[in-house]
């Protein structure tokens, strides 16, 4: 029978590409669920009307000009990959596409 | 109509009919279009945006997602942005915000995508299709493009990120369309309008403009039913056969009575080659992006004063002209289309008109010298601003003409000359000695001379046969080379025939 | 040199540097002795660039013989956090993921210390991608407190809280998100300040919570911050956050008398919550002198400082879940070989590379973001972040500033939370309140716990958006006054052995 809450935990980790085996998964679930019944308390706080807070800053409307600007860095950030392949960077091959 | 033959089926306007069951059913679609905002540079960087070139030369550290980034909006993609909002009628939000899409794959530099989600810069608007349909728009937003990856390059995927981090708009219709036809009527409005607003260039071929269809089919009345959707369509032709494959392959997936067969939520691709659509990967759900309001960016003001600011300098929109050029110029609605049909041919015909103050005129000699000539390779142009005559040119070719000077043939040879060399009209009139003869007396002598030799037709015309004399006036023309005035030989010769008019 | 410059603040190491009385080089070659013969047991430093900065010093050294000696920091050695870019440095973030990595660009706030003429020694260790309270998850060296061994210096920022305290630099950046230079300068008896959020540009600061995370220095001395935050702050363009203001100015020197009239806040969730009655005792002496010389102490409450920790690591993890998504062996950094397919290139260079409180704390941001916990969790932590702005607000209507214990028990033991997360999270309950507020905070060296241990205590103290200069201008007050302790670990003038 599959734990309910391990089963979250090994999905949750999947979206971030953490892979969690199963013994992995089972020795992270305690901790991750005290952890959230510690934060918990937040839900218990009455938010109705409040806003919330999206950036730090008051700030609004910030922008830049269309002017190009070459980085001159094109050849070092290739050379920083792992696997560079002449003008490219090379990853292993997909399987069936995006996610 | 359709120009495939699907077997089992009978089209009847936008319903498809099952020859098996007698089924009346329609399709439903929306389109998802993503078209490149022509800016000079990327949406978050300096890295500059053009096609082609070694692929990552236009890379900096923030498009290829390098630790301690930051991102940094480009004013103009904001404008052009709202530009291409108002021009489909759509309200701009005075305030807007970014946010992130979350998601793994190798042509997103960050692992997650800036976009807009529940906050777009504008909602509503829509197109009306040439038929008068509406079709509706849900909504426009602003995100950064990603970069291409090239597969099946043995064992890697190789990664391509110039295209990483340039504006798109992407605009979302309600699933106002029924067929491929229309589907295809409405990207060519949206397409006309984005160039006309100078938004997007959206060239299909170069990628700026990339179509995806959302569609289904149920038996007309009946509720809707599952839809698929058809991704990173990038021709008019392809989008078209998608959806022509599409509809009688969910239609016969229904209809078999196999749950197997029955359409699913799912994304497919079309495969042009076998002009069909297949599967790309089953749906298990809505992904979750995990969609956040991007701390790193503060919201986008839009204020009533900034948006009107564009709305003054937007151009008048080719519906709107065409409309005008008919009413206050008189134009019938065929020329009116035509010159409208691209925005610099419409400028450049406002700009005669107003020069010459003969807009029927302008209209005549743009719509069929000039247009013309951009089909004939002889003349090496792709547009009317490439041609080496312009409106002030052509409006003295007109003032010739109007005071006389030139006849219609000669200025129809004097401006095929000004659109080969680019000289001009007054000097082109002297080389080739077509200025219209006014002296009398050259012109009886030439009538003369053509009444001598053909004494039969005068005769014709004496005996009532009024409209014989054009062949008398034709010879009169050629003889003077096409100079002469034609009325005032026609006068000479009617005159000397001893006729009157 | 008789008198090594350990002594020497910052401020006058520049102004010696600049007149010639001291050379360029004869300065950064003194550190890196001393770095040479300390850091062996601190492991302040993740890596020691000794030709990079030699031949920097040099350059200066040129520079003054050219009569072109400018640079408010001119001369003067600083440690980097290895968070942060220096082009060609590495900037592994305490990760093995990041492990070789070279920045291939510098930031701003670093470009500016450059300009300014100061000399990067190094970058120092830290919990990785600054997530942590006590330096020891760092994937690579683990920094130990100067002022006991056996004890941690506290974190993120730890090695650089060393390098200050240890006199292996006179000034040193960190980085503070949820009180990660604060907290470190507390446990390492030095000076820390977190600037208002948006003062300094984060341009090259690799993020871990972005709208928390503020570039931060130490120091020994209140001059040292201003001058510090001077060169580094102001509008940078590369950064939409940052503020559109000019660089800070550092005030007058405070006199004594000038507390008069100034009205302290006394918040008692600080002071109570967990807080060690030695730590009440050193941060209660230190506000007795700050009254003695005029100021008032008013009691106010922060209602909702229950609340600041959940709403941090909310906030924190969701935002750094996102942040370190890059980090997948792709195009930078260290890549582990899956099974042949890119996903599992992703998944197993993630678990390779990242260590378990990184993972813990990606697992409970991508938790609370998604689907069907979105609103519970993310959506009213922001919500909640609204109400504890609001609790600072309030209070500053009616106090100046905000005092009270920067952590509230003094340096544990290493390996004493280290395995408790909880634990972990909850020492930093004084510390995120103005961090989710983006407020301006101080930590000051406040004393030495009295017992045997002798172990520093720092006093914290909050101000309004902006108000860098009046926190500076207590601090100096607290300075110039009796009782004011020692800032310095080892002993500064035996010059290069301890």
């Amino acid at each position: 029978m599959t734990d309910p809450k391990l089963e979250l935990l090994r999905q949750t980790a999947a979206l971030a590409r953490l892979e969690l085996n199963d013994d992995e998964a089972r020795a992270l679930s305690p901790q991750f669920d005290a952890i959230l019944a510690h934060f918990e308390v937040l839900a218990s706080l009455d938010t109705e009307g409040v806003p919330p807070t999206l950036g730090a800053t008051d700030l609004r409307d910030v922008k830049r000009p269309d002017e190009p600007r070459p980085s001159g860095l094109s050849e070092a950030l290739l050379e920083g990959a792992p696997d560079r392949r002449e003008r490219y960077f090379g990853v292993p091959k997909t399987l069936g596409g995006e996610e | 109509m359709s120009a495939r033959q699907v077997s089992g089926f009978r089209r009847e306007g936008n319903e498809w009919i099952s020859e098996a069951t007698g089924t009346r059913w329609v399709a439903v679609i929306g389109l998802e279009v993503h078209a490149q905002l022509s800016t000079r540079t990327k949406l978050f960087c300096a890295c500059e945006v053009t096609f082609g070139g070694e692929p990552n030369s236009r890379t900096c550290p923030l498009c290829t997602g390098q630790p301690g980034t930051l991102p940094v909006l480009n004013g103009e993609a904001l404008e052009l942005a709202v530009r291409a909002a108002l021009a489909v009628g759509a309200t701009v939000a005075t305030e807007s915000k970014f946010d992130r899409k979350n998601y793994f794959y190798c042509d997103l530099p960050k692992n997650y995508q800036i976009t807009q989600y529940d906050q777009p810069y504008c909602s509503g608007g829509g197109l009306t299709l040439p038929s008068g349909k509406q079709v509706r728009l849900n909504r426009i937003h602003m995100e950064e493009d990603a970069g291409k990856s090239v597969h099946d390059q043995g064992d890697a995927t190789l990664v391509d990120l110039n295209r990483a981090g340039i504006p798109l708009i992407e605009s979302v219709t309600e699933a106002d369309l029924t067929s491929a036809e229309e589907a295809v009527e409405y990207l060519t409005a949206l397409r006309e309008i984005l160039i006309y607003v100078g938004a997007s260039r959206a060239d299909m071929e170069k990628g700026e403009m990339r179509c995806d269809v959302n569609i289904s089919v149920h038996p007309i009345g009946e509720p809707w039913r599952t839809k698929v959707e058809i991704k990173n369509l990038n021709s008019f032709a392809n989008v078209s056969g998608a959806i022509e494959h599409e509809i009688p392959r969910q239609i016969a997936g229904w209809e078999s009575g196999d749950p197997a067969r029955e359409p699913v939520q799912e994304t497919r691709l079309f495969d042009v080659e076998r002009g069909a659509t297949r599967t790309m990967r089953k749906k298990e759900g809505e992904a979750d992006y995990r969609y956040f309001p991007e701390p790193d960016l503060p919201p986008i003001d839009a204020s009533e004063r900034f948006v009107e600011e564009l709305r003054t300098r937007l151009p008048e929109l080719p519906a709107a002209r065409r409309e005008r050029y008919q009413r206050e110029l008189g134009l019938s609605a065929y020329d009116a289309g035509v010159l409208t049909a691209a925005r610099e041919v419409a400028d450049f015909f406002e700009a005669t008109a107003r020069l010459s103050k003969e807009p029927k005129e302008a209209a005549n000699w743009i719509s069929n010298e000039v247009l013309r000539s951009l089909s004939d390779d002889e003349y090496a142009a792709n547009s009317i601003d490439e041609l080496p005559i312009r409106p002030f040119d052509l409006a003295e070719l007109i003032g010739l003409l109007r005071e006389g000077t030139l006849s219609t043939s000669g200025a129809r040879q004097v401006v095929r000359e000004m659109l080969k060399s680019g000289k001009a009209a007054g000097e082109l009139v002297i080389e080739l000695g077509l200025q219209q003869v006014q002296d009398d007396s050259q012109l009886e002598a030439w009538c003369d001379e053509v009444l001598a030799a053909k004494p039969e037709i005068a005769d014709q015309v004496r005996e009532g046969k009024t409209k014989a004399v054009g062949a008398l006036m034709g010879a009169v023309m050629q003889a003077s080379k096409g100079t002469a005035n034609p009325q005032k030989v026609r006068e000479i010769l009617l005159r000397k025939i001893g006729v009157e008019e | 040199m008789t008198n090594p410059p350990f002594d020497l603040t910052a401020c006058a190491l520049a102004e010696a540097v600049r007149s010639g009385e001291l050379g360029a080089l004869e300065t950064t070659d003194a550190y890196l002795a001393r770095i040479e013969a300390h850091d062996g047991a601190l492991h302040a430093f993740h890596s020691v660039d000794a030709d990079g900065a030699r031949k920097r010093a040099r350059e200066l050294d040129d520079a003054r013989a050219r009569g072109e000696a400018h640079g408010a920091l001119f001369g003067v050695p600083i440690a980097l956090k290895d968070n942060m870019c220096l082009a060609g440095q590495e900037a592994s973030c305490g990760s093995r993921i990041l492990a070789g990595y070279r920045a291939p660009y510098t930031a701003t706030f670093v470009q500016r210390l450059l300009d300014a003429g100061a000399v990067p020694l190094g970058m120092t260790s830290m919990d990785e991608f600054a997530m942590g309270s006590s330096g020891e998850n760092s994937a690579h060296e683990v920094s130990r407190n100067p002022w006991d061994p056996t004890r941690t210096a506290g974190g993120s920022s730890s090695g650089s809280a060393v390098a200050v305290a240890a006199d292996l630099a006179p000034i040193a950046l960190g980085s503070d998100t949820g009180g990660s230079v604060r907290q470190p300068a507390s446990f390492c008896g030095v000076y820390g300040l977190k600037p208002t959020y948006g003062r300094v540009s984060r341009y090259g600061l690799i993020a871990f919570g972005s709208s928390l995370d503020q570039v931060s220095p130490f120091a020994h001395d209140v001059r040292d911050l201003e001058r510090v935050l001077q060169v580094i702050s102001g509008h940078d363009e590369r950064d939409s956050t940052s503020l559109p203001i000019e660089p800070f100015e550092p005030e007058r020197p405070a006199e004594l008398q000038s507390l008069v009239g100034l009205r302290i806040g006394v918040a008692k969730p600080y002071f109570d919550a967990g807080a060690d009655p030695r730590v009440r005792e050193v941060c209660e002496a230190r506000l007795e002198v700050l009254r003695s010389y005029g100021a008032e102490l008013v009691e106010i409450d922060l209602p909702h400082t229950a609340y600041a920790i959940p709403t941090y690591y909310v906030v924190a993890t969701a935002e750094a879940s996102s942040n370190l998504g890059r980090y997948d062996g792709s195009l930078y950094g260290a890549r582990t070989g899956g099974d042949g397919s890119l996903q599992s290139m992703f998944a197993a260079t993630r678990d390779a590379g990242f260590g378990e409180e990184v993972k813990r704390r990606i697992l409970l941001g991508t938790y609370v973001l998604s689907a069907g916990y979105k609103d519970a969790w993310y959506n009213q932590a922001l919500k909640v972040r609204t109400l504890i702005r609001r609790d600072f607000e309030a209070a500053f209507e009616a106090v100046d500033l905000i005092a009270g214990p920067t952590s509230p028990t003094p340096p544990f033991a290493l390996g004493e939370r280290a395995g408790d997360a909880i634990a972990m999270y909850n020492s930093d309950l004084c510390t995120v309140p103005a961090s989710l507020a983006g407020l301006p905070a101080l930590s000051v060296p406040a004393g030495f716990t009295a017992d045997a241990s002798r172990l520093p205590i720092g006093l914290q103290l909050i101000g309004p958006a902006l108000s860098e200069g009046r926190l500076l201008r207590v601090a100096a007050a607290l300075a110039a006054a009796p009782d004011a302790p020692p800032t310095h670990a080892l002993d500064a003038s035996a010059g290069g052995a301890a």
